[in-house]
């Protein structure tokens, strides 16, 4: 740029006619738009390394923030705690007669009626309510229930709900979580500093006992023909402000306890909610762990420290980019109920520390006093971070950047397919020349606004649509070919023979005829620009706003999908050689929902991979997780568009 | 200080003075004072304590007060009836939800807040009760200033006076404003002016047994003020000012069992009764039980038609000093069913919905009674800033669909800022069936300066009202129980869209930018040329 | 197409005169709406006539003259001496004693005194106004009976009474009857040291009014205890029991106020208007204990003089009514328990109070009674009351500045000569009472009501950023106009009523001004929060406007620079 504004500056003959001034303007417009333009084709790459590199420095310490409370009324662990052994005590004999009705039978209504009869002695006003889930495998029946204390000083309006699913994840009877439940309706009602209603919920099977307890709570009725079908309830308390979901699949002695923080489609709780629970935790000598793991206060030397934090955010992003429930906590967020689960760890490899019942009592209690104490609804904190370890988060400030910036690139490519497709301006444009003894300048011919090329239009959008609509077919094809890769009891082997017939059927078939559409039609002419770049243009455009749309919502997820299609569209074009095609399709392929899935079933086998799909549909049809959705709609489409224009014509 | 001179003119009053006598006499006054406590141990081990302080001022007496001069009514309550046309008035502060399930029905059970409903037999009510309300929020320490047009309202239904009128009909010359506060916090600051309205105070008497640690430490409670006019015997108007104040306390609640006495309820015991009152009452009535054992004698004891003893005492000036009344169990079992001995209905209400935009309300009206349809009237005010829509207002019952359920629906629309809407309803209940009511609203975007200090947490809705006539056989004595019964919703917890307060001036200055930019982009286009340049050969 | 082949030229100069008319209409534009936009977003403040308010601070504003027609009635004057003459004498020596006042036992200040008000902190200069009663006898022949406006009295001397010794007596009405056994020249001296003594101690008390700052230790004390002046105060008078269980106590006290309150303030009430109540309160505990002792005989408790500030408990009596504003002023009744009784008040040196009442300056009068308790219940009635209401009474002229006429050392002025007062049986205040307790009043209000407009304009002038509402203004100006009136009605007449009423006028409108609750605004917009929050809009507008304003001038200097070319070629 500076050398233009020299030029223009020496530009300055004495006695320049007026026109050559008015003709000053658009030149210098030109020139600058086309060393913008060329800069951008040339090195519009750069941010996606730029945007790597971010990304892999994150994991150091420079980037990290010690979690701190923002919001004064909590004072985490600051109050007397009256847990006592007594408690203890009615923890364990909880869990013993647990286990004991959970051999004793299957039915969830039994557990319900335990449940709801132990809550009504302790003076709450307890209730039950049935669901059933009809599901390809057939009906499941389920019974939630649950009891409210109303807070002695409090008028009602507000509560803390405090569950524990029957079952863990695991399949395991969750003992001594609802042990830990039962334990504490009988305390708070000892007390009477509460300002608020407690609700204490059991729900099985959850997390679908959950759904239909927060929908009947907010006074939702289920349609004549949804899937999940259930009551109403009974009694209700007031707006739910936090929930804390226990699960502790275990005899009382553990070695950790590990926070869950992200919700359905990776939605985060306020930080201070999970600032909280570990100061809480923290603060009885309870070690907190993330992900399985728990953060030593030293390491031997830098490296392991990097390797283990970007071990822990590789996790971290991992299930915030599925977005599929881990345990009950996760469908709360949809409601504007902040709420997290503590999950017990059995046994840590290298952690010989156990942590007694009693701690966790403690630590439950405080929390919950903390939560009492709140006169407003959490809105002090963020919202938006990403957590290295439990006890310190990475703020949206700093993660986002990264983010953006590979995603970027696909805008910045779209630009540059707009302009290259248009208006081909090859070199600079010379300055305009004074013709002699007359008053008019003849100006150079890339000034000319005449030589701009028509962009097609048809073929383009067929190959969108095309696209889109293979999608659309897709997702709603799915319940049906999940029902036969489900039912036809289908070995792997099968599955992945059916995937592969699937891939074969588009890749064989429909983008080659697609390509033949643009036989001859779609080259590029004197007046016309080639349809590939109008094509590129719109996909770009497309999969550049759909990623930087989700990188605050599910900046995971962004992530994990800008890495892999980024290189991939930048390097699609049609190409005479066979090499330059190979490297395109296996990129394409590589980024493509199948190859992802490919790659996983190579590293984890191919039952990883179907469970991965199963899930993410589940997720999808039972609690509107969108994962499945956006692959299938937006992100699968966009790379066979890819596809496609790796085959059209120059 | 000054010591007063000069009697140098007393003497000349003499004449007066037989003047005086002549007219005076001996005082006859028709003022009485009567204490009322009565402690029911309820069937899940809680024990609620209703005192009751009732005034009851003559013809007579009420004229000397009409001329200021007070002996047995307090000055400040006096002043404020008369200042502002008050035919009636009912103030109560309350603290906790009444758990209607559990503990049946009170006739002192009031909406969690602040609660004012008001007869005025003035014109220009509206000024009147502004005045009310703020020489109520300074004689009791509280904020009822905060009750303005836009949260007061004027059933029509719910809300009938409770006086003696003799003939006249008062709803045509009375005007009615009723106003809640439903997360006014009601603490010792309250109950503190309260207790001084009280003829002994908290010296002697059963409000001797005053410990605020105590009282504010219980489940329940709510601390009344009423007022009402009265027919006494010779004719005339007189007024009766009743203090109120039920407690719901929990013996159980430290070491597991249910007996309990005055020393182990409050601390205290009765100092001694109050000089002043010609009568103190003190009932204690228990699930008649062979198990339960009463700590002191009493007079009289009797059950009533539903197996609950009630054993009464009379307090005076010779009964012994700290006397205890109580009771001690054998066992420690509790009941903690549902209790219907004495009634038949109930209400909650809850929202439904989430999120920021819209909302809504939904009653569960239950009908307990096996047989009867119960009519009801249900009363709703909802402040203006909940924009509802009256044609989402249904009503579904589990009962066959041939009950019409609402009979009649009074409802005045909102202003913003100006007045809540007013939903008031005839409804008859099918017997032994649950009826839901659902309403929806939008929330309304308000100005950044209505929004309390503590904007995050929410706007209280205040209680709904349910009044109906109680059935003859559940009351067991008509004298504690009005013939309207009156039982309240929860008050409900509706969160707005919220502004981020630390934002405003950002936002000034984004859109002047904005407005700048387009300014500025159009003032260019004006002020460029744009000319074609045209080149020959 | 023209425009096609139009030459750039013609193009140009239509083009150059467009922007002209776009840019002019912009500024224009930005010149009308930046007043709207000061307007709109201005502090209302309504102008308020502060020259006047300062002028009622300066000396000769608040220079005032009481004028005080005197009728001389003669009986048995003997040969020699005309009325007119002795009445011109007396108004001589008047003069002199009154104008020029070093001399003479009548003290009246003339010293040029700086006093300082302590409102807002506000050092207001009120000079000495030299309040000054002008006398003014004439003989009056043919008699009249009691002269019956304020400011105007009548003497009657009798030449030829039957005693011996000259007697003076001063009578409830607004008269003084003087019995001389004969009168020789000195009846003028008697004349003179009558009426100069009559009004000697108004004339002092005027003093502490306007100039606080040297008062003289009898008025310091009269304004130490005298209420603040309202229009309407509110009397409470209250029976506290301490203990009702030892015995109920109930009271007459409708009849008793009908019977012996109300005359008196019936009295007052051109002055201010009260609103009697009464009441009753049982378990009154005081705060302080009093002493047990045992004098002569008998065990007693005492309080002694320095714990009297802490009896009022002020925490548990409900002496403060909710609804009205007037000021409160409280009598008690207290009744000891029966472990008190018998309690007295002692004075400082240790013996026992006749009266067993004390007042409170400024606050009201407390009378301590032992009923003997032989029942349960005692009442009283409207004679046991009597005695109670005789003290409340005092108390009252004490709170409300009633003064006792007295002729000060009188054995000085008027030797051996008998003195004495009727008093008035009703209403127990005399018309000579009343009327320099108006006089006073009057005077009183004219000063507070300058002071609150004075230092009302101090406040508002301080603070720029405080609303002025109209009713403000309209206040103030009543005040002022009523100011004025007062003073000219004062110098014109001597009717000292009318003047009375302006000044009362004058002092609530004022005050009423000074304390309205809209004159301390809770959220109100400062002027640099202003600039912050349009600044952002402002000057990214003004910049391009100035750029393009500045380029066309210069182009309009260049093409007229062109012309001038022209015509010079």
């Amino acid at each position: 740029m500076a050398l233009f504004r020299r030029k223009a500056a020496s530009a300055q003959p004495s006695d320049t006619p007026a026109a050559v001034k008015e003709l000053r303007r658009p030149h210098m417009r030109r020139v600058v738009a086309y060393y913008v333009r060329k800069t951008l084709t040339l090195f519009s790459w750069i941010f996606y390394p730029v945007g790597v590199i971010w990304l892999l420095l994150l994991p150091r310490d420079e980037f990290h923030h010690k979690a701190s409370v923002d919001e004064n009324a909590l004072l985490p662990g600051q109050t007397t705690k009256y847990f006592s052994s007594m408690d203890m005590y009615a923890v364990n004999s909880y869990r013993l007669r647990v286990n004991q009705l959970a051999s004793q039978t299957r039915s969830p209504a039994e557990y319900a009626a335990f449940i709801q009869s132990e809550l009504n002695g302790f003076g709450m006003e307890a209730s039950i309510q049935n669901f059933v889930l009809a599901t390809n495998q057939g009906a499941t029946i389920g019974a939630n229930s649950y009891g409210i204390s109303r807070a002695a000083r409090g008028d009602g309006t507000e509560a803390i709900v405090i569950s524990s699913p029957w079952m863990d994840d695991g399949g395991k009877v969750n003992a001594d979580g609802v042990g830990y439940v039962l334990a504490f309706a009988k305390f708070v009602t000892k007390f009477s500093h509460w300002s608020k209603d407690f609700i204490f919920l059991v729900t099985h099977p959850s997390p679908m006992g959950t759904r239909a307890w927060l929908e009947a709570y907010h006074g939702e009725q289920p349609g004549p023909n949804d899937a999940l079908q259930y009551d109403p309830l009974e009694t209700h308390s007031g707006a739910i402000q936090e929930a804390l979901n226990l699960e502790f699949g275990g005899e009382g002695d553990y070695a950790a306890i590990e926070i869950l923080v992200d919700g359905l489609n990776g939605q985060l709780p306020n930080a201070d909610l999970v600032t909280t629970v570990v100061n809480c935790a923290q603060y009885e000598g309870i070690p907190v762990a993330l992900h399985q793991a728990v953060t030593p206060e030293k390491f031997d030397s830098n490296w392991t420290r990097y390797l283990h934090k970007a071990d822990i955010l590789a996790e971290y992003m991992k299930s915030q980019a599925l977005g599929l429930p881990r345990s009950d906590h996760a469908l709360y967020a949809k409601y504007h109920i902040e709420s997290i689960t503590l999950r017990a760890i059995k046994d840590i490899p290298g952690a010989q520390y156990r942590v007694s019942g009693e701690q966790i009592g403690r630590a439950i209690e405080s929390a919950l006093r903390s939560f009492n104490n709140l006169l407003e609804r959490l809105h002090h904190a963020y919202w938006f971070y990403i957590m290295p370890t439990a006890a310190s988060y990475i703020p949206i400030s700093v993660y986002i950047p990264p983010v953006i910036l590979l995603s970027v690139t696909l805008v910045f490519q779209s630009l540059v397919m707009w302009w290259m497709s248009g208006e081909p301006g090859q070199t600079a444009p010379a300055r305009s020349q004074r013709i002699k003894d007359s008053p008019y300048v003849a100006r150079s011919p890339q000034l000319s606004s005449f030589n701009t090329r028509t962009r097609p239009i048809f073929l383009p959008i067929v190959t969108m649509f095309l696209c889109h609509a293979t999608g659309a077919f897709a997702l709603y094809m799915s319940p049906t070919i999940l029902y036969i890769a489900q039912h036809g009891d289908i070995n792997p082997l099968n599955m992945a023979a059916c995937v592969l017939i699937v891939t074969a059927v588009i890749y064989g078939f429909m983008i080659p005829t697609l390509q033949r559409l643009m036989e001859g039609s779609g080259a590029s002419t004197a007046t016309t620009a080639p349809a590939w770049m109008v094509v590129k243009c719109i996909a770009c455009a497309e999969l550049g706003a759909a990623l930087i749309a989700l990188s605050t919502l599910n900046p995971s997820l962004s992530i994990a999908l800008a890495i892999p299609s980024v290189p991939a569209f930048l390097l699609a074009k049609p190409t005479g050689s066979h090499n330059s095609f190979a490297i395109q399709l296996i990129a394409l392929f590589l980024a493509s929902p199948i190859g992802i899935l490919g790659a996983i079933s190579l590293l984890t086998g191919l039952g990883t991979a179907q469970d991965l799909v199963r899930r993410s549909a589940d997720g999808w049809s039972l609690y509107g997780a969108w994962l499945f959705p956006f692959v299938l709609l937006v992100y699968w489409p966009l790379n066979l568009v890819g596809h496609v224009i790796v085959g059209m014509e120059q | 200080m000054v010591f007063s001179q000069g009697h140098w003119w007393w003497a000349s009053l003499l004449c007066l003075v037989w003047l005086g006598q002549a007219q005076a006499g001996v005082a006859i006054t028709d003022e009485s004072y009567n204490e009322d406590l009565r402690f029911t141990q309820l069937p899940d081990g809680k024990v609620l304590s209703e005192f009751k302080f009732i005034r009851r001022i003559g013809p007579l007496a009420l004229a000397k007060v009409r001329d200021n001069h007070y002996s047995l009514l307090p000055r400040s309550v006096g002043e404020i009836v008369q200042t502002f046309g008050v035919e009636e008035l009912h103030l109560t502060f309350t603290q906790g939800t009444w758990n209607h399930q559990k503990w049946g029905y009170s006739p002192l059970g009031a909406a969690a807040g602040v609660q004012l409903w008001s007869w005025f037999n003035t014109s220009s009510v509206d000024k009147q009760w502004k005045g009310l309300t703020h020489a109520l929020a300074g004689l009791f320490c509280a904020s009822l200033n905060q009750i303005d047009q836009s949260n007061t309202a004027q059933p029509l239904l719910s809300f009938l006076p409770e006086g003696d009128y003799g003939e006249e009909l008062p709803q045509d010359v009375l005007e009615l404003r009723y106003g809640s506060l439903p997360h006014e916090a009601v603490c010792t600051e309250n109950l503190t002016p309260w207790t001084k309205l009280l003829p002994c105070q908290t010296q002697a008497g059963i409000a001797s047994l005053f410990n605020a640690y105590r009282l504010f430490d219980g489940h329940y409670h709510s601390m009344g003020t009423h007022i009402r006019p009265i027919i006494t015997d010779d004719a005339g108007r007189g007024m009766e000012f009743v203090q109120t104040l039920s407690v719901v306390l929990n013996p159980l609640r430290l070491d597991n069992r249910k007996d309990w006495s005055l020393s182990s309820l409050f601390e205290r015991k009765i100092a001694s009764a109050c000089a002043l009152a010609s009568d103190t009452k003190v009932v204690v009535t228990v699930p008649s039980h062979p198990a339960s054992t009463l700590n002191s004698p009493p007079l009289s004891v009797l059950t009533d038609s539903h197996e609950r003893l009630s054993a009464h005492y009379n307090l005076d000036l010779s009964t012994p000093k700290d006397t205890d009344f109580g009771v001690t169990w054998e066992d420690s079992k509790v009941d903690h069913g549902v209790n219907r001995s004495r009634w038949y209905i109930d209400a909650h209400r809850y929202q439904t919905g989430y999120g920021g935009e819209r909302g809504g309300l939904a009653v569960d009206l239950r009908n307990h009674h096996p047989t009867a349809d119960l009519d009801i009237i249900y009363f709703e005010a909802i402040p203006w800033y909940l924009k509802l829509y009256l044609h989402t207002l249904r009503a579904e019952t589990a009962a066959d669909a041939s009950h019409e359920i609402i009979k009649d629906m009074y409802y005045q629309p909102a202003i913003d800022r100006g007045r809540p809407a007013v939903l008031e309803m005839k409804m008859t209940l099918p017997a032994n069936s649950t009826t839901t009511l659902h309403l929806e609203f939008d929330k309304a975007y308000i100005k950044y300066t209505e929004h309390p200090p503590d904007a995050n947490r929410g706007f209280d809705i205040g209680a709904a009202v349910i009044t109906f006539t109680a059935i003859p056989e559940s009351p067991p004595s008509p004298h504690d129980i009005p013939p309207q019964v009156r039982i309240h919703t929860e008050t409900v917890l509706v969160s707005l869209p919220t502004p981020d307060f630390s934002m405003p001036y950002n936002v000034i200055t984004l859109t002047c930018t904005l407005m700048a930019l387009y300014f500025g982009s159009v003032f260019n286009m004006l002020t460029r040329q744009y000319q074609p340049v045209i080149v020959k050969g | 197409m023209s425009l096609m082949f139009s030459s750039p030229e013609t193009l140009t100069r239509q083009f150059e005169k467009n922007r002209r008319r776009v840019i002019l209409s912009v500024v224009a534009v930005f010149l009308l709406a930046a007043p709207v936009w000061w307007v709109t977003t201005e502090v209302y403040r309504a102008p308020l006539p502060i020259a006047d308010i300062r002028a009622w601070t300066k000396p000769q504003a608040l220079r005032q003259k009481l004028a005080i027609d005197i009728d001389l009635h003669f009986s048995g004057l003997p040969e020699g001496q005309t009325s007119t003459d002795i009445a011109q004498d007396v108004n001589k020596q008047l003069a002199v004693i009154y104008q020029s006042a070093e001399e003479g036992h009548v003290h009246v200040d003339t010293t040029k005194e700086q006093a300082s008000a302590g409102i807002v902190g506000e050092e207001i200069v009120v000079p000495n106004p030299d309040v000054r009663l002008s006398f003014n006898v004439q003989a009056a022949h043919n008699a009249t009976g009691p002269p019956s406006e304020n400011g105007r009295y009548s003497i009657h001397v009798s030449c030829q009474s039957s005693s011996a010794i000259p007697r003076i007596h001063v009578d409830a009405g607004r008269s003084v009857v003087i019995g001389l056994p004969h009168c020789n020249e000195d009846v003028v001296q008697t004349l003179v040291g009558t009426i100069a003594g009559l009004f000697a101690d108004e004339q002092a008390a005027y003093r502490s009014i306007l100039n606080p700052s040297n008062p003289t230790v009898n008025t310091d004390w009269d304004n130490m205890r005298t209420m603040k002046y309202a229009r309407k105060y509110q009397l409470t008078l209250s029976l506290l029991v301490a203990n009702p269980s030892d015995m109920i106590v109930g009271w007459d006290i409708k009849d008793a106020i009908d019977a012996y309150i109300h005359p008196f303030l019936d009295a007052l009430n051109d002055i201010s208007i009260f609103s009697v109540h009464s009441q009753v309160q049982n378990y009154a505990t005081l705060p302080i204990t009093p002493e047990a002792t045992n004098k002569d005989g008998s065990d007693i408790h005492i309080i002694q003089p320095h714990v009297l500030p802490q009896f009022i408990n002020s925490a548990q009596w409900n002496l403060a009514s909710v609804v009205t504003m007037a000021p409160p002023i409280n009598f008690i009744l207290y009744i000891p328990s029966q472990s008190q009784k018998p309690l007295h008040l002692v004075k400082a040196n240790g013996d026992i109070l006749s009266t067993n009442a004390f007042l409170m300056p400024r606050w009201g009068g407390i009378v301590i009674a032992n009923p003997e308790a032989n029942s349960s219940t005692y009442h009283y009635d409207v004679q046991e009351l009597l005695p109670f209401m005789e003290i409340f009474i005092s108390q009252l002229r004490d709170l409300l500045g009633v003064k006792t006429i007295r002729i000060p050392n009188a054995h000085l002025i008027l030797p051996g000569v008998k003195i004495t007062y009727s008093q008035a049986p009703m209403t127990g205040i005399t018309l000579w009472e009343h009327d320099r307790l108006v006089r006073w009043r009057t005077i009183q209000n004219i000063a507070d009501a300058a002071i609150t407009l004075n230092s009302l304009a101090t406040l508002i002038e301080r603070l720029e950023s405080m609303v002025v509402l109209d009713i403000i203004q309209t206040q103030v100006l009543q005040a002022l106009g009523s100011l004025q009136s007062a003073h000219t009605s004062l110098q014109s007449s001597s009717n000292h009523t009318q003047s009375s009423l302006h000044a009362r006028a004058a002092i609530t409108a004022s005050e009423s001004a000074f304390f309205d609750p809209t004159m301390v605004a809770m959220l109100y917009f400062p002027d640099e929060h202003k600039y912050a929050v349009y600044m952002p809009l402002f000057v990214p507008i003004s910049v391009p406007v100035l750029i393009a304003v500045l380029r066309e001038i210069k182009r309009w200097k260049q093409g007229r620079k062109k012309k001038e070319h022209a015509k010079k070629e």
